[in-house]
């Protein structure tokens, strides 16, 4: 009998492992997302901070109406921020489906050290369109809580090296024509759900939702 | 006892299918301490990762407490997150993976390293003597070995 309880145990992990991985859990027909739906109809979020020229950009203003991917990340993170800024590289060069214009926009959550020129050399190495913003502590915890996410706290040693983050979302929010986010990609998300989600989210119409 | 094994196999399949294509990485032989898919993804920038998977057959419960290279200013053994650990837990018996998202290797320092590169790393454990290997350096952002 334990044997047999070992063995359901693991088979459980595996599903439980499987549903854990997201991607695919939700239909295929038309309109859906095989990332995780956002059913709150949360709008674009509005924050202003500093752009890799220096110059001030406000998010809202900037992206209003076009398919927007915005993602909260830092440029010390060994693993989780390349593959997603990879693996969406990698999406926005895809043939299969007809994608829209796409503005990929990364918000440092570590500005002490995500200086404009690191972020600009960092995001260069993915694709140059990619838009990197940094300000103040203080500006990108509100940027955090303008998209609805909770605030990562960088932790740093007396020279001022970060030793860790601790609350940072992992997710990409893919935000629609409309100024809506209807979707959340999670670490490990595949190239080809980038590709499919991005193509849904290019048919929606701008203004769709009134502001 | 073979649909146990069974069980195993769709386990590791499942953990596999969130950095991979490829089905289960097969186990080591018995009475070793086996190192396998290896690699390092081009780095961003100078900060790097390491990822493997250690099998460990010996008998013996161990540790991985170090890995070293001359391409890295600095290395740390990290748990998921980027928790610095005395020793990630290599129990007998059992496959440990350093996968993105998870435990890994961090490499600083890391100037100049490009996909097609190789890394010569030395592994160091608590019990089982120094393994060094030569490291594939991946595409960026890469999620498993080239």
């Amino acid at each position: 009998l334990r044997r047999g309880l070992r063995r359901a145990g693991m088979l459980l992990l595996a599903v439980t492992t499987i549903a854990a991985c997201g991607g695919s859990t939700g239909s295929d027909a038309g309109g859906s997302f095989q990332g995780t739906e956002l059913t709150e109809g949360a709008a674009r979020p509005s924050f202003t901070l500093t752009d890799t020229e220096g110059q001030p950009y406000d998010f809202a203003a900037e992206t209003a109406g076009r398919t927007t991917l915005l993602f909260f990340g830092y440029t010390s993170c060994p693993d989780i921020c390349p593959v997603h800024l990879a693996t969406i590289a990698t999406a926005l060069e895809t043939q299969d489906v007809v994608l829209p214009d796409v503005e990929v926009v990364m918000v440092t959550v570590d500005p002490e050290r995500d200086t404009q020129e690191v972020l600009r050399s960092y995001l260069d190495k993915f694709d140059p369109s990619f838009v990197g913003l940094t300000g103040t502590l203080a500006e990108v915890e509100a940027a955090q809580e303008a998209a609805g996410l909770t605030v990562a706290v960088p932790e740093a040693d007396e020279d001022g090296n970060l030793t860790g983050i601790v609350g940072h979302s992992a997710q990409v929010i893919g935000i629609g024509a409309d100024d809506v986010q209807h979707v959340a990609w999670p670490f490990g998300t595949r190239a080809s759900v980038y590709a499919h989600d991005i193509a849904e989210l290019g048919r929606l119409e701008p203004g769709a939702a009134a502001p | 006892m073979i649909r146990r094994a069974a069980a195993a196999a769709v386990l590791v399949l499942a953990l596999a299918a969130c950095g991979s294509e490829e089905s289960g990485i097969p186990r080591g032989p018995d009475g070793e301490l086996t190192v396998q898919g290896a690699f390092v993804p081009e780095p961003p920038l100078s900060l790097g990762a390491l990822y493997l998977v250690l099998d460990n057959r010996t008998g013996t419960d161990d540790a991985l407490v170090a890995a070293t290279t001359d391409a890295a200013a600095e290395t740390a053994v990290h748990g998921a997150g980027m928790a610095d650990v005395d020793g990630l837990p290599l129990p007998d018996g059992q496959q440990t993976a350093l996968e993105p998202g998870g435990a890994h290797v961090m490499l600083s320092g890391l100037d100049g390293v490009e996909a097609g590169d190789t890394l010569v790393v030395t592994l160091e454990f608590a019990v089982h003597p120094p393994i060094t290997l030569e490291v594939p350096v991946a595409p960026i952002g890469s999620l498993e070995a080239p």
